[in-house]
């Protein structure tokens, strides 16, 4: 059997702490405004620790050239932590986790990425932005949240559902409680559903002007922000969220070890894989080196793999690199030579890609940790 | 009379938003060329321009707007709809549950007769009366010419729907013909949905 070739900076400390020194000065900067003077201990505290727990976790990545299993640590708990600091930051500010017709009224909701799907359309043809938040101002404005997924996009294509999308941890988590899948085959059929959704909740949206996957379809307002139980509707809106959110995010992925929401519901994902199309960086599959073995299609959480090659809706976690036994998928930059080169192909994109997730996440990691420590002391 | 070409013309996205849904999972999941796919856009249109004709033969002879009968009418539709879709989506894929000769027929019936489909979606899609569709009707009571109204809004509202067949140029992808059968799906779900909310809220 081929042996899998080895990055550069594999086993090696020296080239690690080469390769991690830059990333340092860069998540310090990204937290700096949690480094900065004026904060209390704790949060201070908390943001040493984030710094520090980021760094590491990147320098495990370079080190051991393990891309995925690293990622993920960062990924879930990032996901997690981001929850816990944004439901405690909705409870200070509204006094509950759910918005009223007065927050819709006065334009206060949060703008979340997956909106994007749904906004296009009227934007372009009644330069309307159907949605009830801020364009520029408070939390999560609609421009800021824009500019941030649409940079991130067009850079790295849809590894923002493995590098950035805060809610992305949570079915990446469940599906890897269990060590063996329950559910041993998934269609990866099942994938383009999610094409369809976009198809759908777009044109839907921009029928009736109002963001229709967010008010009746998405999961993870079960551990965000609801819709305020008013009435039969609102009752029966709340009870598709929980059930989508225990179906699509914990069962599904638990059974199938598969990202079950994102590979096939989400909408953005579907967008995000048309992205994947114009950005340089891809998995590459080098069938000279291939044994045929399956384990990148078994290990593969968002069923983008088709006889062994990386297919549209990759989202370049890295599970398939890492776990393929002769190195024949890697990443790779377009237009270069896939043989050589491989460390810095690899390096260039987990660069971008993981300052992006620290500026995803950072912020609300920080604050998720001050929140657990506060409650401890 | 010419004002109802300009309802139709400025809000033929929100019917291609409405109606659109219905049409793309058709061609998609039918995977056939720009030519077969203009021919079922074609045929949903003639649908859409029957039921067009019934509403405005009744706002005509009746002179009355969309009342309690009309709201009814479109319920059965949506919900008929849904039914249609959820058997085009899935005609082959029902052998599990109906055994392998009923589903075969049910495929025929379906797949087999895709214009036939495509006009009866158009057919049931136009019952679905939306904000433009009622500012018509409304404006329509006691005037005169209520059908060339009817038929130059629907012209009119008929414009975006023209490049739909174009998805045809990506026939030869397999995923294709699965988005539109999941497309179906979706739509027919949501129209049985609105249909029986319809009817919950008016009776």
């Amino acid at each position: 059997m081929k042996n899998k070739p080895t990055y550069w900076s594999t086993g090696r400390i020296g080239r690690s702490i080469l390769l991690t020194a830059p990333m340092v000065l860069l998540i310090g900067l990204m937290l700096s405004g949690n480094l900065a003077g004026g904060q209390s201990y704790v949060h201070t505290f908390s943001a040493v620790v984030a710094l520090l727990f980021f760094v590491s976790m990147f320098w495990m990545m370079i080190y051991t050239g393990r891309t995925d299993r690293w990622r993920a640590v960062v990924f879930i708990i990032g996901a997690l932590l981001f929850c816990i600091s944004f439901i405690s930051n909705l409870i200070e500010v509204r006094s509950s986790m759910t918005f009223s017709d007065a927050e819709q009224l006065t334009c206060t909701i949060p703008f979340c990425h997956i909106v994007t799907t749904m906004v296009i359309i009227p934007a372009a043809i009644k330069q309307t932005i159907i949605f009830p938040g801020s364009l520029v101002e408070g939390y999560a404005s609609i421009s800021s949240m824009l500019v941030i997924v649409l940079g991130f996009s067009i850079v790295i294509g849809r590894g923002f559902c493995s590098w950035g999308c805060f809610y992305g941890g949570w079915d990446d988590g469940t599906s890897r409680i269990l060590r063996r899948p329950v559910i041993r085959r998934v269609n990866s059929a099942f994938r383009w559903f999610a094409f369809a959704m976009l198809v759908l909740m777009a044109l839907w949206s921009a029928e009736s002007l109002s963001p229709k996957y967010c008010e009746w379809l998405c999961p993870f307002k079960a551990v965000t922000e609801n819709e305020r139980i008013v009435d039969g509707v609102t009752l029966v809106k709340n009870i598709v969220f929980y059930t989508l959110f225990v179906v699509l995010v914990v069962v599904l992925p638990l059974l199938t070890r598969k990202r079950i929401q994102c590979a096939t519901f989400c909408p953005m994902g579907a967008l995000l894989s048309l992205f994947n199309k114009i950005n340089v960086f891809d998995v590459r599959h080098r069938a000279d080196l291939c044994i045929n073995c399956g384990r990148c299609d078994k290990a593969c959480p968002m069923l983008a793999i088709e006889n062994h090659c990386p297919t549209l809706t990759c989202s370049k976690c890295g599970r398939c690199v890492d776990e393929c036994p002769t190195g024949a998928l890697r990443y790779h930059v377009r237009g270069t030579s896939p043989d050589r080169h491989f460390t810095w192909a690899r390096t260039l994109y987990i660069y971008p890609a993981y300052i992006f997730m620290v500026t995803l996440l950072g912020g609300s990691f920080v604050n998720g940790l001050a929140l657990i420590i506060n409650l401890f002391i | 009379m010419f004002e109802s070409l300009l309802i139709g013309l400025s809000t033929s996205a929100s019917c291609v938003a409405t109606c659109g849904n219905v049409v793309i999972g058709i061609i998609m999941a039918n995977r056939q060329g720009v030519g077969r796919s203009f021919a079922l856009l074609g045929a949903f249109m003639c649908g859409r321009l029957a039921t067009y004709a019934v509403i405005a033969a009744v706002v005509a002879v009746v002179s009355v707007g969309v009342g309690g009968i009309g709201a009814c009418a479109m319920a059965v539709g949506q919900i008929l709809l849904g039914l249609l879709m959820l058997l085009y989506a899935f005609g082959r894929t029902w052998r599990l549950c109906v055994g392998h000769r009923a589903s075969r027929r049910l495929y025929a019936l379906c797949r087999g007769r895709v214009v036939a489909v495509a006009a009866m979606a158009g057919l049931l899609s136009a019952l679905n009366v939306c904000p433009p569709m009622l500012s018509l009707i409304g404006s329509s009571v006691g005037a005169d010419h209520v059908v060339g109204r009817f038929v130059l809004f629907f012209i009119g509202s008929s414009v975006l729907f023209l490049p739909m067949p174009f998805i045809g140029t990506i026939r030869n992808k397999a995923a294709v013909g699965i988005i539109g059968r999941a497309v179906a799906a979706i739509v027919a779900i949501i129209f049985i949905f609105k249909g029986f909310a319809t009817l919950f809220y008016n009776f």
